[in-house]
């Protein structure tokens, strides 16, 4: 008699227990992916950018303007050295434009340049283009907590679903858990190598917002190599058109 | 009569008969060995050419010319394919679409020829399965599987099972990409090309465009490859609105090479057939002079001039005609064994395996040369009897006699 | 004494030893033809490949051949230059400026290889000239212009005086950006190439790329192609191998050095061949001269002659008849070599025409190489000694009465 009252009491803390692991009482990793995003972008952002790419032997340095909205659209304006001003980088969806004043002509970015550098930093054109596959091309785990730069963060395993186009076998993003901006990302292949790291610094308010404003890029194989992006200062959320993402206002934009 | 006292000559003296028995056999091997050597070099290159790349006839779009023109497909391939399985001359055809784009794999991107293809059909046209080194050839119907040459793996630090993405852009200019998993590596004796052909079913590269009747190309293979030509011509005029061409019209550097082998053979049998010549004269010019005194006899007792020429002729022509089945029954033995095993020139070139290039020749020779060598070596023995013929009936009776 | 009595017993008959002699000639003349025509064939492959595009030898800033982008370019350096003009056997150093980019007009895009060229020097190694079929060569060497190969013109549907653009990166992630005029449209012999090449001016490329006074490499072309290894020394000992590095064609193109091996492999037994039926050229000769001597020898060992020194000095005769029939050889095979050398055999037919569309010369060379005379004489005339072994150990086992019963 005495088994069985004890027996449900058991019963019902472990169903209790078990659900309140399934209690939202934290973020789903989705939902943790998802706000990263939106802090990171908004619903359009615009932004001046300086980009470093530091090699063992040289430095370069560019200034740049971009504006973005959603994950669809972007536009970027290079303001500095004077031989790369007025370059425009245009993506709509999947295509990519590339405006040169030098020789006024608007390019379509074909697949073969796609894996090329853009602009010689450690970041391909791909990479800016399918940027916004992140959020639906994968799967997102949570995978427990860590802390990264004195931030105490989410760590987050992104799992390419098996029919996305992506070369990736994993990615991990630590994301801050109070302001929810991202700490750090690796890339890894599909044997467990790491293959690029991001690390996300600097974090000041701008724009309203309290996020990093410094982003590294480190490839793996290449010691030496480092892209650093500085934003100097954001705007979000101020409403941009579509049609200003077009090839025609890539040859006027300032 | 004079056929008699010819065929006695010839086995009274054996030693000088065998010697241009002798050396007719060696010649006609010799001529046959060097034919069926360069012969099994031919064959390589042709085999890899046509039976590898090109088959022997490939059918496409007039205006797709190999250089990106994903939109130049061919209209209504499946009842072409149909009229040419029905043709009688053709043993098998395929289907393929063919698009240019980039692999990429998380290290580094490559520029490659992405081929689609029926891998059953395929099999029937090309032996490409041999170049698989690891995997299969499409074997289990996995979906999205994708075939790379070692050069490339190398290239993008992939191997067997690896991810990699296919990216290129469709008929309306829009980018499509996919991904895939390395489900075979092939090594070619051609590294360029293994660095940039991939392969993959031609269901899965369909699916990637959303249409599944699009192709570009028609490869097919004859069953009789000598009759190529007439073929090829005909279907020009079967198919009038599509461009039809031979492995000739499509690699004429294949068709060049192999004419200058043809022409370099031409030189080297001429070489030969000289040196035999020579052989022969100076045996026979040396005989000549050993028979001064049996010659003067002979014309001494009567017989003509015409007459000593004419059984001196006999005799060679008769040694000639004993020598040629030996020749020909030796070439056709050594053909045969090392037809088969081959003979190894890795001892002078180590390195050549290493970029696919065979370091074995297989001899090889079609029925028609060893006549045609046989009766070279054979004219070459005439006409190298006539100087010595000569000489012998230019002897003087009675100094010859007296010849010491 | 011997030597006075083979040598007198050579003339006394002249008609046998001069046979016998024309037997060794043959012999010398054949395998020498023979040998010069392999390799002639050889070098003019390689000269077909090595010699039209990546030149014998190149040098390059240390590195760039396993990483050739414009990173890895050499400013242009005039001690290097000199030290180049004088090595040995150096007809011409060739300037160049290579790099990937891609090339667009109107909606199409491609990915070429551009190439900057001196025009007057590069003459000497890809002639551009020749292989024009439509519009001009460059007339200065920063002129805004390009030549494109046809390929790649009818792909972008592009003729002369047409404009094309070309964009990529430059020197230390600098972009590359132009627009140039079409001089000139070529056709060149591989369809790979012709697919993807661009020429331009070494000066526009240099502003094009951000490069200015660099250079990818310099191709060096050279006068004798035999003496390639002494270049190649002398630019190690004297080049800073620490700046710069040099590689001949078979580091650069280790196919076409394996294709060149197994070619001579395969030349090697269709060598051997041809002495087998030299030699028994030769054998059947001595054959029949010992036979017609045998007479000869019976008498004289029948007077009283003693066996060992008949063979002596019919070895001596031998290597007389060897000796001579080689040095004869010897200068007519020079004379027939040098006579196919300035009249080389012309192609025929077909084979011809393909290889004047390919823009090769229709010929099949002999190659000049003392090594070859040199080295086919010994051959021959260690043979043609060898031979003669017969004819004495006929003499050392003769039976005098048997043999003058003769015939």
């Amino acid at each position: 008699m005495m088994l069985k009252n004890i027996k449900i009491p058991i019963l019902f803390l472990c169903v209790l227990a078990l659900i309140s692991m399934r209690m939202p009482g934290g973020p789903s990793a989705d939902d943790i992916i998802a706000k990263a995003n939106e802090k990171m972008r908004g619903n359009s952002m615009q932004a001046q950018v300086t980009v470093q790419i530091i090699r063992p032997t040289w430095n370069r340095e560019l200034t740049m303007k971009t504006w973005s909205k959603g994950l669809d659209m972007s536009m970027s304006l290079i303001t500095a050295p004077a031989k790369d001003k007025g370059t425009v980088f245009l993506k709509r969806k999947k295509e990519a434009w590339n405006w040169v004043p030098s020789i006024e002509r608007t390019i379509k970015l074909p697949p073969s340049m796609m894996s090329q550098s853009w602009m010689g930093t450690d970041l391909t054109n791909d990479d800016l283009i399918n940027s916004s596959s992140i959020v639906d091309q994968y799967t997102h785990k949570l995978l427990g907590e860590e802390t990264i730069g004195g931030h105490s963060c989410y760590k987050i395993e992104l799992v390419p679903k098996p029919q996305s186009a992506v070369v990736w076998g994993k990615i991990i993003m630590w994301v801050d858990k109070t302001d929810y901006f991202q700490m750090k990302t690796q890339f890894y292949d599909e044997d467990g190598s790491v293959v690029n790291t991001m690390n996300f610094t600097n974090i000041k308010n701008m724009g309203g917002r309290m996020i990093p404003t410094h982003f590294e890029i480190i490839p793996a194989d290449k010691p030496g190599n480092k892209t650093i992006m500085i934003y100097d200062n954001i705007i979000f959320d101020k409403p941009i058109a579509d049609d200003f993402f077009s090839t025609n206002n890539m040859k006027t934009v300032k | 009569m004079l056929l008699k006292i010819a065929w006695r000559n010839i086995w009274r003296k054996k030693t000088r008969s065998l010697i241009i028995i002798f050396a007719v056999t060696m010649g006609i091997w010799a001529g046959l060995f060097i034919c069926s050597f360069m012969g099994g070099f031919i064959n390589e290159m042709m085999d890899e050419s046509i039976n590898h790349t090109f088959s022997h006839i490939q059918i496409h779009n007039p205006l797709f010319k190999g250089n990106n023109e994903i939109q130049y497909t061919i209209k209504e391939p499946q009842k072409v394919l149909a009229a040419l399985e029905n043709n009688p001359d053709v043993k098998a055809a395929t289907l393929r679409n063919v698009a240019f784009g980039m692999t990429a794999s998380p290290s580094t991107a490559s520029g490659t020829k992405i081929v689609g293809i029926n891998p059953e059909q395929e099999n029937k046209v090309t032996d490409f399965k041999i170049f698989i080194k690891q995997g299969t050839y499409f074997e289990g119907n996995k979906r999205n599987g994708v075939l790379v040459g070692q050069k490339l793996a190398d290239k993008l630090h992939i191997k067997m099972h690896s991810k990699i993405v296919l990216t290129f852009a469709g008929p309306d200019g829009n980018i499509v990409s996919g991904a895939f998993r390395v489900i075979g590596i092939y090594k070619t004796s051609n590294a360029q090309s293994d660095l940039a052909n991939v392969f993959v079913n031609s269901d899965d590269f369909n699916a990637m465009l959303g249409n599944d009747t699009t192709f570009h190309e028609i490869a097919m293979v004859l069953k009789d490859a000598d009759k190529v030509d007439t073929v090829n011509a005909a279907m020009k005029k079967q198919f009038p609105t599509l461009k039809v061409e031979s492995w000739k019209e499509l690699s004429p550097e294949t068709v060049t090479l192999n004419d200058y082998i043809a022409f370099i053979l031409w030189i080297l049998m001429g070489v030969f057939m000289l040196g035999l010549g020579f052989a022969i004269v100076n045996t026979m010019l040396m005989a000549v002079m050993e028979r001064t005194r049996e010659l003067g006899m002979l014309m001494a007792i009567g017989l003509n001039k015409s007459r000593t020429f004419g059984m001196i002729m006999i005799e060679t022509i008769t040694l000639t005609f004993v020598g040629c089945p030996f020749g020909i029954g030796l070439s056709y033995l050594t053909v045969a064994y090392f037809g088969k095993h081959g003979i190894s020139l890795a001892a002078f070139a180590k390195g050549m395996e290493n970029f696919g290039m065979s370091s074995m020749v297989y001899p090889f020779l079609k029925e028609n040369v060893y006549w045609q060598i046989a009766i070279m070596v054979f004219c070459t023995a005439l006409l190298a009897a006539i100087y010595p013929s000569i000489r012998a009936i230019r002897l003087k009776p009675a100094e010859a006699i007296h010849k010491i | 004494m011997y030597l006075k009595l083979a040598w007198l017993n050579l003339w006394r008959n002249k008609r046998r030893t001069i046979i016998a002699i024309t037997s060794v000639f043959y012999a010398v003349v054949l395998s020498v033809f023979m040998t010069s025509l392999q390799m002639g064939t050889m070098n003019q492959m390689v000269a077909n490949v090595a010699g039209a595009y990546s030149g014998y030898i190149q040098v390059h800033q240390k590195g760039y051949w396993d990483d050739q982008s414009l990173d890895n370019s050499m400013p242009t350096n005039s001690t290097l230059a000199n030290t180049i003009k004088q090595a040995p056997d150096v007809d011409e150093s060739v300037p160049r400026l290579q790099s990937f980019a891609l090339a667009s007009s109107g909606n199409a895009t491609k990915g070429v290889m551009l190439t900057g060229i001196d025009p007057v020097k590069e003459r000497k190694l890809v002639n551009l000239e020749p292989k024009i079929i439509q519009g001009k060569y460059f007339g200065s060497d920063s002129e805004q212009s390009v030549i494109l190969a046809s390929g790649l013109a009818d792909y972008l549907k592009l003729k002369t005086n047409d404009t094309i653009v070309f964009l990529g990166q430059g020197f230390h992630g600098s972009s590359a950006a132009g627009k140039y005029i079409i001089k000139g449209i070529i056709k060149l012999v591989s369809p790979d190439l012709n697919k993807s090449m661009v020429f331009m001016p070494l000066k526009t490329a240099q502003t094009l790329f951000s490069t200015p006074d660099m250079l990818s490499s310099y191709a060096i072309v050279i006068k004798d192609v035999d003496g390639i290894d002494k270049t190649l020394a002398y630019l190690k000992k004297n080049m800073d191998t620490s700046k710069y590095e040099v590689m001949d064609w078979k580091q650069m193109s280790p196919e076409l050095d394996q294709a060149v091996k197994g070619k001579m492999a395969s030349g090697s037994i269709i060598e051997g061949v041809l002495y087998m039926i030299v030699a028994f050229g030769i054998f059947g000769t001595i054959l029949m001269m010992t036979t017609e001597r045998t007479y000869e020898f019976g008498v004289l060992v029948a007077i009283g002659m003693n066996r060992r020194r008949l063979a002596l000095v019919t070895a001596l005769e031998s290597l007389f008849m060897s000796f001579l029939g080689v040095v004869i050889g010897y200068v007519a095979s020079m004379a027939l070599v040098l006579y196919f050398v300035h009249y080389p055999i012309h192609m025929t037919g077909a084979l011809a025409k393909s290889y004047e569309q390919f823009g090769l010369a229709p010929y099949i060379y002999t190659a000049f190489q003392f090594s070859i005379f040199y080295n086919q004489a010994i051959i021959v005339f260690v043979i043609s000694v060898l031979i003669c072994l017969y004819p004495l150990s006929k003499i050392l086992k003769l039976k005098p009465v048997e043999a003058m019963h003769g015939e």
